[in-house]
């Protein structure tokens, strides 16, 4: 029995090569359709105060407050862009069929109080048609270096179909991922 | 006419700006021209979708991600805490920064990716019969480095060279020596395991011969420990840049202290579990059988070694 238990804890231990969280983000997602259909999701990051002590001190003025024009450049060019090969942590799936993803635009980033926002847009351009259509958006790093928090309360949408088009929003969590699901369609 | 004709370019080029909700549009500042441009009906994005291997197209985190949750709030307690010294410099918060800070590296450091399977892995394979005090050794070694070049990293970054991409360079140091860390790793299972071949060669001939001179000596402990914490810690790393950040770099250093001494405390718990395991299991075979099996033990010790390596490498 020892002997079971002692190898099982040897496998347990030697099992797997994950990181562990280090950075923790909080995510809020918005999405935006127009009689079109679905045109894309606004996403915002929020970093824990560590992180963010971090980030300010390495690309602002500490006492500053906010980040200048040139510092937001710089931002996104050596913190932001640093994640584009991992697709910035960001899956998403059209009708469970995943999509390579669009290079976010409009990027910016403030300073509120000691944390550090990140938003982007990702534009998805999916027409409506009369059946449904699914868009799943969930943020995950594999080695868990990154941690992603999604809430029910912090997904958002706005319709500007002229009620042309149905859209709805929920969050599903499944083997421990939360996704954020769009649902639209034509009316 | 012409009301429509503006109304549609308006709609057709500013559909999506005025949407974004998480900016304030009378505060945000003007992007710069090298900033991603803004998106309009008449420069759709084409959607790609990516080809997956269709037996597994669902990602998972494991079981025991709920701990990392968990670290998460203790994260925040730790930066709350420190802030609080801040304002209110008492014993009481010294000592709330201090047990925080070691529980935290405790749990933390009972995850993956601090050295705890390169450690057992190196007790696994060893010929010696290793005590509680090597456990305790390799603990405070493996803490001791992991910890310690994160502090010379801030002591040369922030102190002395006060560079601005301090942050890029110190992830660049961390991809380095996790890179060749593992290439040593990597070499050091290779060479247990060739020297495990004559034996396994006798055993399977079934000659009785004097065992070969081990390749571990009493140095190797030291320098395998070290080997397993050279990548530099990143939570000993923000935390002393948060430190710095609010003026308490004195309570980073002792954040940090604290870090190590929980980390040293749940590396040595990990390798004393592997020594009194491998020593019972050695006491309960006889001598003819232990040495037979202490062959193919060792050099599943070293094929770990080289797997646990390549992973270094590789992530």
């Amino acid at each position: 029995m020892k002997k079971t238990l002692l190898l099982l804890l040897f496998c347990i231990l030697s099992r797997t090569l994950y990181a562990h969280a280090h950075i923790f983000i909080h995510c809020k997602v918005h999405g935006v359709v127009n009689e079109r259909g679905f045109r894309g999701a606004y996403v915002n990051w929020s970093f824990d105060r560590i992180y963010s002590s971090f980030l300010i001190r390495e690309f602002a003025e500490p006492e500053a407050g906010s980040f200048t024009e040139e510092q937001e450049k710089d931002l996104f060019e050596n913190s932001f862009q640093r994640w584009k090969d991992e697709s910035y942590f960001t899956e998403i799936r059209i009708d469970n069929r995943r999509i390579v993803l669009p290079e976010p635009r409009e990027f910016s980033a403030r300073i509120t109080g000691e944390i550090v926002e990140f938003t982007f847009y990702i534009p998805l351009p999916v027409p409506a048609e009369d059946t449904e259509k699914n868009i799943s958006i969930q943020f995950l790093d594999p080695v868990m270096y990154v941690d992603f928090t999604l809430e029910e309360d912090n997904i958002s949408q706005s319709n500007n179909s002229s009620d042309s088009v149905v859209l709805d929003n929920t969050l599903r969590q499944r083997r421990n991922i939360k996704s954020v699901q769009y649902i639209f369609s034509r009316h | 006419m012409l009301y429509i004709f503006v109304l549609t370019v308006f709609l057709c080029f500013f559909p999506v700006m005025g949407d974004n909700p998480f900016v304030d549009q009378s505060t945000e500042t003007q992007q710069s021209s090298d900033a991603p441009s803004q998106s309009s009906e008449s420069e759709e994005e084409v959607l790609v979708f990516a080809e997956e291997d269709p037996r597994n197209t669902e990602q998972s985190l494991p079981f025991w991600y709920g701990y990392v949750q968990w670290q998460r709030q203790v994260n925040d307690r730790l930066s709350e805490a420190m802030m609080e010294l801040r304002e209110n410099p008492s014993f009481f918060n010294i000592a709330l920064i201090f047990i925080i800070s070691l529980v935290y590296s405790f749990f933390h450091t009972a995850g993956p990716g601090h050295g705890k399977a390169i450690m057992a892995a190196y007790f696994l394979s060893s010929e010696k019969r290793h005590s509680s005090i090597d456990a305790a050794k390799a603990g405070v070694i493996v803490s001791m480095t992991h910890i310690g070049i994160a502090f010379l990293l801030s002591l040369i970054f922030y102190m002395v060279l006060r560079s601005v991409t301090a942050g890029a360079q110190s992830d660049e140091m961390g991809k380095f020596a996790r890179f060749y860390g593992g290439i040593a790793v990597i070499i050091t299972g290779s060479l247990i395991i060739l020297s495990c071949i004559p034996k396994i060669k006798r055993i399977l001939q079934n000659i009785e011969h004097q065992l070969p001179h081990s390749l571990q000596s009493n140095g190797s402990l030291v320098w395998f420990s070290i080997l397993s914490g050279m990548i530099p810690c990143p939570l000993a790393w923000f935390v002393l840049i948060f430190s710095i950040s609010y003026g308490i770099y004195g309570y980073g250093i002792l954040s940090i202290a604290a870090m190590a001494l929980g980390a040293a405390m749940t590396i040595s718990l990990t390798s004393f579990v592997m020594i009194t395991g491998k020593n019972k299991a050695a006491d309960l075979f006889s001598l003819s059988r232990v040495q037979s099996l202490s062959a193919i033990v060792r050099s599943g010790g070293g094929i770990l070694l080289i797997f646990l390596g390549t992973g270094m490498t590789l992530v």
